[in-house]
């Protein structure tokens, strides 16, 4: 083996490190981007926190401080955010080849949404966002919707089940005789989100002995395996509205979401109808569902955005 | 002389590997390995004239490696990809691959000149595969600031394995040499004929 052997080989070495920097360097994010988030808070019941999702650069993980939003006069710190130990593992959700996916929670209450002076509701779709490194960003971050109204009290929500398979499902049962009129998405995602209803009594009775028996149907577990263009009931889009349900009886809805979309959904799909007397109504079945991100979906995400800014 | 060549070598090389693998051994330092190195050299140099490229290279590895008696191997990984402490430490893996590359011309040297060609043949096959297999990890590693964390974790274990096995058979065919002796091996020429 002759020198110049040697030499080849750590020059090869040495341009290969020149070029990975290189790679390297061209795949880090200016600031942090926050990904799409469509959620919806119905402030009459929940409190509950919102989990904000960002990309940022492994090499410099920025940590949300605090964020401040059009229209609420005061920051809004994290919560459950511990990491305050230096030199430590950064949290993160997933890990990609460059970057983190990483969560901020947010806490508002209603003392910080000034719902009343808003005409009971208010919404916003970007944040002004401040990093521990000192920097901030107006980060677009999808839409987010706060909302007041009592829930009805028509239905009796028996079962209620989700997956990490990006369905869901909640079947419930009529308190009296109503007709539904509508079922529909909220934030224009009828794209993204189908809904199948079912009203088959002879087959839904069945969940009854869910509560006496404590059994589940068996073609609950079978319905469960099924795919989406096998399972039971009408779309929500087609010509089904509206139709009458008596006191007692059941509806299934089946929700399924787009299991390649890049953003998070914590929002509740709306039935409205009537009841005998003529009262509207207006019932929500919630869903939760989180994409798991690949990297193909990351460096597109980034390529977006990047774009958008640019 | 070449007992006591080679011993010197060996032992500098195990320094060396003992302050790589265990971080907080830094009394074990570099510097005191490649010093081993360099007068061990010294001393085949004196006796077969042609070890003058390891000598220098060692010499520059004992003043190249002082830094890394006050650092710790695992501190620099912290630092991020790009820090000064990473370019360092790469730039002194290279230099490790041409001391070894020119202890491998050394060693062939003075199997030619004692004509021990089992010993001269075996040396070659290693040298061949370590540097084959080096000139891979160090080629690889480059690649390590672009891998996802999957890759990555897996890359790493199977690359120290590799190049601590290969670091083993390098010490192993050292301490094959100092095995030699100085005065002209009769027996092994008889044997031949």
């Amino acid at each position: 083996m002759s020198k110049k052997v040697l030499w080849l080989g750590i020059a090869s070495i040495l341009l290969s490190w020149v070029l990975n920097y290189a790679y390297y360097q061209s795949n880090q994010l200016d600031s942090p981007i926050f990904l799409d988030h469509y959620y919806e808070v119905n402030t009459a019941y929940d409190e509950q926190p919102l989990t904000f999702y960002y990309l940022t650069n492994k090499e410099n993980p920025a940590e949300v401080q605090y964020v401040t939003i059009d229209g609420i006069d005061f920051e809004v710190y994290p919560v459950g955010n511990h990491s305050f130990w230096e030199g430590s593992e950064p949290s993160y959700e997933q890990s990609f080849r460059h970057q983190y996916l990483k969560s901020v929670t947010l806490e508002f209450n209603e003392n910080i949404l000034a719902l009343k002076e808003q005409g009971n509701s208010f919404s916003f779709e970007r944040m002004e966002v401040f990093f521990n490194d000192q920097s901030s960003i107006v980060a677009d971050i999808g839409k987010v919707n706060f909302y007041r109204t009592e829930d009805s009290d028509v239905f009796d929500s028996r079962m209620s089940s989700s997956s990490n398979q990006h369905w869901s499902h909640e079947a419930m049962l009529t308190r009296e005789p109503i007709t539904i009129e509508q079922i529909s998405v909220p934030f224009d995602l009828n794209k993204e989100v189908a809904i199948k209803v079912e009203t088959n009594q002879q087959r839904l009775e069945e969940l009854e002995n869910l509560s006496h028996k404590g059994e589940i149907p068996e073609w609950i577990e079978e319905e469960q395996e099924l795919k989406w263009e096998e399972k039971s009931g009408a779309l929500s889009t087609e010509d089904i509205f509206p139709f009458k349900l008596g006191k007692g009886e059941w509806v299934s809805l089946n929700m399924y979401f787009n299991p390649n979309r890049t953003s998070y959904y914590q929002f509740g799909i709306k039935m409205e109808g009537k009841t005998e007397k003529g009262e509207t109504f207006i019932n929500y079945s919630p869903i939760n569902d989180q994409p798991y991100l690949n990297q193909q979906q990351v460096d597109k995400i980034i390529a977006e955005k990047v774009g958008e800014e640019e | 002389m070449i007992y006591r060549g080679f011993r010197q070598v060996f032992w500098g090389l195990i320094l060396i590997l003992i302050e790589i693998h265990i971080i907080a051994f830094d009394l074990l330092a570099d510097p005191i390995g490649y010093y081993l190195i360099f007068t061990g050299v010294s001393v085949l140099n004196d006796h077969f004239g042609l070890a003058s490229r390891a000598r220098f290279i060692s010499l520059a590895l004992l003043l190249v490696s002082i830094p890394t008696v006050f650092i710790e191997n695992g501190a620099i990984q912290q630092m991020g990809a790009f820090s000064g402490w990473n370019i360092y430490q790469n730039a002194l893996e290279i230099l490790n691959l041409v001391l070894v590359f020119f202890l491998f011309q050394l060693m062939l040297e003075v199997a030619r000149v004692k004509g021990v060609s089992e010993l001269s043949k075996r040396t070659m096959t290693t040298f061949k595969f370590y540097m084959g297999t080096m000139f891979l990890v160090l080629f690889s590693s480059t690649f390590a600031v672009n891998m996802t964390t999957d890759f990555l974790v897996p890359y790493e274990l199977i690359s120290v394995l590799l190049s601590l096995s290969m670091y083993i058979v390098f010490l192993l065919l050292v301490s094959e040499y100092s095995k030699l002796t100085d005065e002209y091996d009769w027996d092994r020429l008889d044997e031949k004929v």
